[in-house]
Order: C-alpha cells, then structure tokens, then sequence
C-alpha cells in the first residue's frame, strides 16, 4: 500500500472499482447491471481508485470487503471481481438538470484508495437512470 | 438358450416423435416454450429473494427484501401480458425486487419493484433516457409497456 496519502481530487484519467460482490450485478454477456451502482445505504457509491495499486493489492482490498460479509453471514462469500470507469466518463454523466456525479477520494484507515461516487439525485428512478449510463460504461473485471 | 433380439424398427423411434411441422404444431410449441420461460423467470424471483433475506447481501450494506416487496414483484410477473419477453431478476441495495428487460447496455429498461408497491423504472434507448415512477394496482402500467416493446424494437 502506499505509504504517502492519495491526493483528495481524483484525476480525470483514473479507473476506479466498484467491486462486485453478487453474480447478478455481472450479465452473462459479461456487461454490467445497473444495481452494482444504486448508493444505499449512504448517498454515494463506494469504490476504490486503481491508482498505484498492483492488481493483487486491489484485489486484496476486494476481498477484505467480501470477507466482511462473509464474517457476518458466517460463510465464504466471493469476490467476482469489479465493475471499472473512468473518472472522465463518470464525470460526463448527469441528470436532466445538468448536474454531474463526481469522484471524490474518502480514504479510510483500511482502504487509503478510497473514493466515493456521488452528486445522486435524491429520486430513486432518477438515479436508476444514472447507474444504467454507468453500467453501461463500466468494464467487468474478473478476479484473477 | 437363444436370445431374440427385437428387429431394428421397434428399437428406433426417433423418428417416429417429431414434433410436426404444422402451423398449428408451431404454435403449441412456441406457446409451450413461452410457459418454460414465464416459469423461469418466477424461479429466479424466489432464488433472488431467498438470496437477500438477510441484510449485507451485497457486503455493502444492503437491506433484506420483505415479503412485501416479493408479494408485489410476484404480481408484477403474473401481471405481465403472457408473451412479453421476460425480464431477468434482480435486487438492489435498498431491498427493491428489480425487472430487467436487456438488449445492449445502451438498450436496457429496469424497473424497481418497492415495498411501498411503487414501480421506479429508468430506460436507456441509445442517447434516449427516460425515468419515472408508477404506482403499481396490479396492472402493468401501459408507459411500462412501451417501453418493453421499444426495447426490444428494431
């Protein structure tokens, strides 16, 4: 992990992940339901910026989120993988009213990467509608 | 001590049961396979229930479906006009039953199903995006509709 802190504004050029924690969230054509992205129960979505992390330590990350499901459940719960954008095209993304979903870093003692997705409309269809562009642009990442 | 085998014609039926070439046989089969699906589609809403009874489903936080929800996205699906295409199943984080009616990403409608018996829906036609939100009275709204229909439209 990184020893120095991540600066706070994410660039626009960076890929954030959303880790997929449920089958369903991932189509059979490997594309990406809109459901991974509803923010609930906080009002943004957590996700994790790739910046100067190796693939093993982002998947590290992942399944430390798995697991705390798993301990809850009391049973072994998979890490699918992660539903990936761009900061740029999340950035493009906004309501009818013009205004856009940003990416901001949050670190946590656990997980300095990090960062939130947010500026959703309070309206559940209107943030449907904004989760479907975000699916529809993010890339499915499979555990290795 | 001899054996007698059976002639060859009595052994091989395939042949013999093909499902006819008829209009009518056609029609029987495709209502048939329709039924297969409608099935489906009420087997993955119980699987996807049972799934996200408890809360944390997603590790995110989530909260559990109620038998509230599953009873009004049980009467969605028997709603449903018999031939509609069927949607795949799913759940969100805030405990909403989810319809999904998929072509392409760029082409997707997915409607929310909640405990309060409200349908949030959001659609995706190309740059095309619309959202809204139904009471559902145990039919299925006609916006709802055509927009299914526009989904799969060519």
């Amino acid at each position: 992990m990184n020893p120095d802190p991540l600066p706070l504004r994410v660039k626009d050029d960076e890929i954030v992940a959303r880790f997929v924690t449920v089958s369903d969230w991932v189509r059979s054509d490997q594309t990406v339901r809109q459901e991974a992205f509803i923010p609930h129960p906080y009002p943004d979505t957590s996700v994790t910026r790739h910046l100067n992390l190796a693939d093993h330590q982002l998947w590290k990350i992942g399944q430390d989120v798995a697991n705390a499901r798993a301990i809850a459940e009391r049973r072994s719960v998979t890490l699918y993988g992660s539903a990936d954008v761009k900061t740029s095209d999340v950035r493009q993304i906004g309501n009818e009213n013009g205004r856009k979903l940003d990416v901001e870093g949050k670190p946590l003692p656990e997980n300095p990467n990090h960062a939130a997705i947010l500026g959703w409309p309070p309206e559940k269809s209107a943030q449907k509608s904004l989760a479907l562009d975000l699916a529809a642009l993010a890339k499915f990442v499979p555990k290795s | 001590m001899i054996l007698k085998t059976p002639s060859p014609h009595l052994l091989y039926r395939g042949s013999w049961q093909t499902r006819g070439f008829s209009p009518t046989a056609f029609f029987v089969a495709g209502e048939a396979e329709k039924r297969r699906q409608q099935q489906r589609v009420f087997e993955e809403l119980e699987r996807v229930t049972e799934t996200r009874l408890a809360p944390n489903w997603d590790a995110y936080q989530a909260e559990p479906v109620s038998d509230k929800t599953y009873g009004y996205a049980h009467h969605f699906l028997m709603a449903l006009p018999f031939g509609m295409p069927p949607p795949a199943v799913g759940a969100e984080p805030d405990g909403h039953l989810t319809f999904e009616w998929y072509r392409t990403p760029h082409r997707t409608l997915s409607v929310s199903v909640s405990p309060e018996g409200e349908l949030h829906y959001a659609v995706l036609i190309g740059r095309r995006k619309f959202h809204g939100t139904e009471p559902f009275d145990y039919d299925i709204p006609e916006t709802l509709l055509t927009w299914i229909r526009e989904v799969y439209a060519e």
